[in-house]
């Protein structure tokens, strides 16, 4: 059966629903996964986007079916949701000063870069740019599926992606803070 | 700016595996869109829905048919001008018939058909027999307004 069908059965027909569900349960678990510190949240989260995407499913496939792939769709969900946690939660900004003890101020060097590391980086950045991060290095997705998932052109997002990734290369050597960049 | 790019890409990326909220999950999203008694509730819910809605066009239908007339003027950007009501010819009364915009004397000289009637109103005409001045007295047949005039004006 093809995604587009068990999209089209997937209110109807728990088996469809099970199949799609499996598929994308991992992906989206994950893209959570890498924005939220506690498993708590992160369920939370889920939650929100599977029965948001259960409940908006006919509209889907009502009107933007033809406009977007069913995976852009829900991670468009995914990244509405968890935006809105991030604004519904106090900013945390004590992080920011722990990662510029942590990092030497040694010019172009290389960074002693780890996924902890960019993870807490990441949250000092704006939503919009955590999500560009997020996807492309997280997810491992092309500047053309995050341009779907954002409702935006490939040329924006890759203007945008080297400007954000500037940005958190200076903030990681220690030169600056985001503010300054 | 390429080697930092390049740094990310190949930068290991941990992931969930055999999450155990998976199951609780799909559980719960079963249940609630799966379940026959939720579904039945649910399909309840859009049939008493619409049923109220229907209901309340219809009423309001009955109440203002105007109403219909001006959502088709806006559905279609016509200004049609139909009053409703008044389509069916009236019927009065043989004494009366004179009175009216369907006076056999007035046909040809007007279109009764183009016409709604607006108000009525009686006149009446006092004399008086000490010095046979005279009074009109017009008054509107509902709302009970009265003017008067004198022989200077007749």
């Amino acid at each position: 059966m093809t995604e587009k069908e068990l999209v089209k059965r997937a209110r109807k027909d728990v088996g469809a629903f099970e199949e799609l569900y499996l598929k994308y349960y991992p992906k989206i678990n994950n893209f959570v996964y890498h924005r939220v510190q506690d498993d708590a949240t992160r369920n939370d989260i889920v939650s929100n986007i599977f029965f948001k995407a259960m409940k908006n499913l006919p509209k889907y496939r009502f009107m933007n079916e033809e406009k977007c792939s069913f995976s852009s769709w829900l991670f468009r969900i995914a990244v509405n949701e968890t935006n809105q946690h991030f604004r519904n939660e106090k900013r945390n900004n004590t992080m920011k000063n722990k990662l510029f003890e942590k990092q030497s101020n040694e010019g172009d060097k290389l960074i002693d870069l780890d996924y902890e590391i960019l993870k807490e980086a990441i949250k000092a950045l704006p939503l919009h740019e955590q999500n560009l991060i997020s996807l492309r290095f997280f997810e491992k997705m092309k500047h053309k599926e995050i341009a779907e998932i954002l409702k935006k052109k490939e040329g924006t997002i890759k203007v945008q992606m080297h400007r954000t990734l500037e940005k958190l290369r200076n903030f990681l050597q220690g030169d600056m803070s985001y503010e300054d960049v | 700016m390429k080697t930092f790019e390049e740094q990310l890409n190949s930068m290991k990326i941990p992931s969930v595996d055999n999450d155990p909220y998976e199951p609780v999950l799909r559980k719960r999203l079963k249940a609630h869109y799966f379940n026959p008694v939720q579904r039945t509730q649910m399909q309840l819910k859009w049939a008493i829905g619409f049923a109220v809605f229907f209901f309340v066009i219809t009423i309001g239908l009955i109440v203002k048919p105007q109403f219909a007339l001006k959502a088709h003027n806006a559905a279609f950007r016509e200004s049609k001008n139909i009053s409703i009501g008044t389509q069916a010819p009236i019927i009065e009364p043989d004494y009366l018939n004179y009175t009216s915009i369907r006076n056999p004397k007035l046909r040809g000289e007007l279109d009764p058909d183009k016409y709604l009637e607006d108000k009525a109103y009686v006149i009446r005409k006092y004399k008086s027999h000490e010095d046979n001045n005279a009074v009109l007295i017009v008054s509107e047949f509902t709302a009970q307004q009265t003017q008067f005039a004198d022989n200077r004006l007749f």
